[in-house]
C-alpha cells in the first residue's frame, strides 16, 4: 500500500514540477504586485494594500466589465451546450466506429488553425457585406444587414464555434458510459424518449455537461484574441481589460488585482460544480 | 387465444440473418425459454417482442392486438437485463416504483404496490439504497421487482442469471419460477444455459442460426431431440452415423459405418438403405462388468474401459467398442452401485433399449429417402 502511495507521488512530480514553475510561481508574483500601491508612469510601490481591489469592486464601469464577461460566458456556454449536446449524444450512441472516427476528426478542425486567422475568418463572414448577411438578405428573412460584426453576438458566434469541440468531447464519453439498456428499461416501463431523456440520460450526463460547461466558460471568460478582433472596442472584457492596464497604461498592481478577481470566479465555479455533483451523489466514487 | 403471437417473424442486419421464420405463441400463464448458442436470434427475438427492433417481416401480436409498429412504451412489457440496468441515480424504491409513476398512478398506490411486490422478491428495508450498494443477487431481486410491479401483460428476461455465482443462479431459478407461477405472467426467457431453460420453462424454444430447431416441453426436447443440432446442444450424446439394414415389424436394424449393429423402434419412414445418425444420450446407456446380466431385449456391445471420472452423484465412462466408436456413459451413483467397482482397461459390456437411440436421416445423402 505505502510502495503504491510512493509510486504516485514519484509520477506526478513531473506535472507538478511544470505547474509550480510555470503557473503557480508567476501568479503568487502577480498576487503579490496586487498588493502594491500603483503610481502614474509604471512605476510601483512595494506594499499591502486593498486599494487596487477596492478601486475594481466599488466602481460601476469595472463591475460592468465583469458582468459582461460573465454574460458572454454564459451565452457562450449555453450556445455549445445546445448545439454540443445533440451532437454528443448521435456520437455516442452511434454504432459505426467510422462515423464516430469522422465526426470527432470534423469537430477538432477548427481547433487545429490559429486564433488569429480564425477570428480573421468570422470577421469576413460576419462584416455587413459579408456571406452571412448576404444571404440572409438574398432569402429575404432580414431587410437590413444585420450588424454581427464588432458586436457581442459575432464574438458569441465565433467563440461558440472553436469552443464546442470541449462540450462535446466533454459530453460524449459520459453518454458513451450510460448503459443503453437504461434507456430500454425506462421506455418498457411506459416512458416515452423525452421522459427518458429527461429522467434518465439528463440526469447520468450532467457530470459530463458541467464538465464541458465549466471548461467553455472559462475558456470564454478568459479568451483575449476574439473578443478584442471581432468585438472590436464594444465588448469590453476582463481578459481586454486586463490587457490594457498592464500592457498599455503599465498598471500591473490594478491589472494583477483584476487577474486575481478573475481567477478566484474561476476557482469558485470549479469548485461549485464539486459541490453540486457531490450532492447529487455523483462524485463518482462507489 | 393465445397471449403472444410471433408470425413469421424475420430480421436482417446488413447482410446478416438474425431471425428467419419464427412462428411461436405463448399462452397466458406459459414460462417459455429461448435457447440457443450465442448468435442464434434469440436475444433478437426478445428485443422484437418487446419493441426495440421491428421485424422486417412478420407480425407481433400481444393480448390479441397487433403490436409490431408499436413503440416500446406503448406495449406493457416488463423486462429484465443481463445487466439489470438499474437506474443508478435513484433508490431501490424510486427505480421500482419508476413504471408506475409513468402511469400515472396515484402516489398511495404506488407506496402500496411497491411495498407488495419488495415484500414479494425478499428485499424488505432496502428502500432508501442505491443500486450500487446492493450485492448482485439483490440487484437482481430490485430488477425483476421493477418489471413486475406494472402488472405486464408480457415479461421478458435477457439472460438474467449469468451474473450471479453458481449458487445464487440456483436459489434464484426457483425464486423466479415460484414468483412466475403465482403471478401467472406470460413470460419469455433467453439464455443460453440449458439447465436453466430445462429447470424453468413450460415449453423450450431451442434455435440455432436465426431459426427454430424444436419447440417442446423440457422432456420432450431433452429425450426425444428432433434434431441432430437439439441433441448435441442439450446434454451430452453420443452419436453413430451408419444405415438401417432391415426393418421389422418390431424394430429395425441399424449398422454403425466401422461399428456395431443394434436395434432402433421402428418408425414408417424407414426402409433399408436409409442413412443418418443415431443419438443416445449416456445416462441411457448401461455399463455392465462381469457376469451382471443384460435385461430382455437390450442391445449389447463390448469394449475397453478408457477413462473412468467421478463426480459425487454420477460417474462417468469413456468406452471404447471393439467396433470403432467410442461411447461415453453416464451411471448413477448411491448405495445401488457401492462396491463394484469399474477400472481403466476393465473389459465390459454396455446394454441399452433401442427406445434409447433417437434416429436421424441424413438428408444430404438422401439414399431411399
Amino acid at each position: 500500500m505505502k510502495q503504491r502511495r510512493w509510486v504516485a507521488i514519484l509520477l506526478l512530480i513531473p506535472i507538478l514540477s511544470v505547474l509550480l514553475a510555470f503557473f503557480v510561481f508567476p501568479v503568487s508574483i502577480l498576487a503579490r504586485f496586487s498588493f502594491y500601491i500603483a503610481r502614474p508612469g509604471g512605476e510601483m510601490i512595494p506594499a499591502w494594500v486593498l486599494q487596487n481591489y477596492i478601486r475594481f469592486l466599488f466602481d460601476w464601469f469595472h463591475l460592468g466589465v465583469l458582468w459582461n464577461t460573465i454574460v458572454l460566458g454564459l451565452w457562450v456556454t449555453a450556445v455549445c451546450l445546445v448545439f454540443g449536446y445533440p451532437l454528443a449524444y448521435s456520437l455516442a450512441r452511434t454504432q459505426s466506429r467510422r462515423i464516430r472516427g469522422i465526426g470527432i476528426t470534423v469537430l477538432l478542425i477548427p481547433l487545429m488553425t490559429s486564433v488569429v486567422v480564425r477570428s480573421y475568418g468570422w470577421m469576413i463572414l460576419l462584416a455587413s457585406s459579408g456571406p452571412i448577411n448576404k444571404l440572409l438578405l438574398g432569402l429575404g428573412i432580414v431587410d437590413r444587414p444585420l450588424q454581427l460584426l464588432f458586436k457581442p453576438q459575432g464574438v458569441v458566434i465565433a467563440l461558440a464555434e472553436v469552443l464546442l469541440p470541449f462540450m462535446v468531447l466533454s459530453v460524449m464519453p459520459v453518454i458513451q458510459g450510460i448503459d443503453p439498456h437504461l434507456e430500454e428499461a425506462s421506455q418498457s416501463l411506459g416512458a416515452g424518449p423525452i421522459k427518458t431523456f429527461r429522467r434518465i440520460v439528463l440526469p447520468l450526463s450532467l457530470p459530463g455537461v458541467a464538465a464541458g460547461s465549466i471548461l467553455v466558460f472559462v475558456l470564454t471568460i478568459s479568451a483575449f484574441a476574439t473578443p478584442r478582433l471581432v468585438g472590436g472596442t464594444t465588448t469590453q472584457v476582463m481578459s481586454i481589460f486586463i490587457y490594457d492596464q498592464a500592457l498599455s497604461l503599465f498598471n500591473w498592481p490594478f491589472g494583477g488585482a483584476v487577474s486575481i478577481l478573475l481567477l478566484l470566479v474561476v476557482l469558485l465555479l470549479t469548485w461549485l460544480q464539486g459541490r453540486v455533483l457531490e450532492e447529487r451523489g455523483m462524485g463518482g466514487a462507489a | 387465444m393465445s397471449h403472444v403471437i410471433l408470425q413469421n417473424v424475420r430480421k436482417t442486419f446488413g447482410r446478416t440473418l438474425a431471425v428467419d421464420n419464427f412462428n411461436l405463441k405463448v399462452e397466458q400463464g406459459e414460462f417459455v425459454a429461448l435457447l440457443g448458442p450465442s448468435g442464434c436470434g434469440k436475444t433478437t427475438t426478445l428485443r422484437i417482442v418487446a419493441g426495440f427492433e421491428r421485424p422486417d417481416a412478420g407480425e407481433v401480436v400481444i393480448q390479441g392486438k397487433v403490436a409490431t409498429d408499436r413503440p416500446p412504451y406503448k406495449r406493457d412489457v416488463g423486462i429484465v437485463f443481463q445487466s439489470y440496468a438499474l437506474f443508478p441515480h435513484m433508490t431501490v424504491l424510486e427505480n421500482v416504483a419508476y413504471g408506475l409513476r409513468m402511469r400515472k398512478v396515484p402516489r398511495p398506490e404506488i407506496v402500496e404496490r411497491v411495498r407488495s411486490v419488495l415484500q414479494l422478491v425478499h428485499l424488505e428495508g432496502l428502500d432508501d439504497r442505491y443500486p450500487r450498494q446492493l450485492s448482485g443477487g439483490q440487484q437482481q431481486r430490485v430488477a425483476v421487482a421493477r418489471a413486475v410491479v406494472i402488472r405486464p401483460s408480457v415479461l421478458l428476461f435477457d439472460e438474467p442469471l449469468s451474473n450471479l455465482d453458481a449458487r445464487l443462479r440456483q436459489e434464484m431459478r426457483r425464486e423466479l419460477r415460484q414468483l412466475q407461477r403465482s403471478l401467472r405472467i406470460a413470460t419469455i426467457f433467453v439464455t443460453h444455459d440449458q439447465e436453466e431453460a430445462l429447470s424453468m420453462a413450460d415449453r423450450v424454444v431451442v434455435m440455432n442460426a436465426g431459426r427454430i430447431e424444436q419447440i417442446g416441453t423440457p422432456e420432450g426436447i431433452y429425450q426425444t431431440p428432433a434434431s441432430a443440432f437439439v441433441a448435441a446442444f442439450i446434454g451430452e450424446c453420443n452419436f453413430l452415423h451408419g444405415e438401417i439394414t432391415a426393418v421389422e415389424d418390431s424394430s429395425a436394424v441399424f449398422a454403425a459405418q466401422a461399428g456395431p449393429a443394434f436395434r432402433l423402434p421402428v418408425r414408417p419412414d424407414f426402409r433399408p438403405g436409409t442413412y443418418g445418425t443415431v443419438a443416445i444420450r449416456p445416462e441411457n446407456l448401461a455399463i455392465l462388468s462381469g457376469d451382471e446380466s443384460v435385461p430382455p431385449g437390450f442391445n449389447v456391445v463390448t469394449g475397453t474401459v478408457q477413462t473412468v471420472t467421478y463426480l459425487g452423484p454420477v460417474t462417468q465412462y469413456h468406452v471404447a467398442l471393439d467396433r470403432g466408436y467410442s461411447l461415453l456413459i453416464y451411471e448413477q451413483g448411491g448405495f445401488a452401485r457401492q462396491g463394484r467397482r469399474i477400472s481403466e482397461g476393465d473389459r465390459v459390456r454396455v446394454a441399452w433399449p433401442p427406445e434409447a437411440g433417437a434416429f436421424q436421416g441424413d438428408t444430404e445423402r438422401g439414399i431411399g429417402a
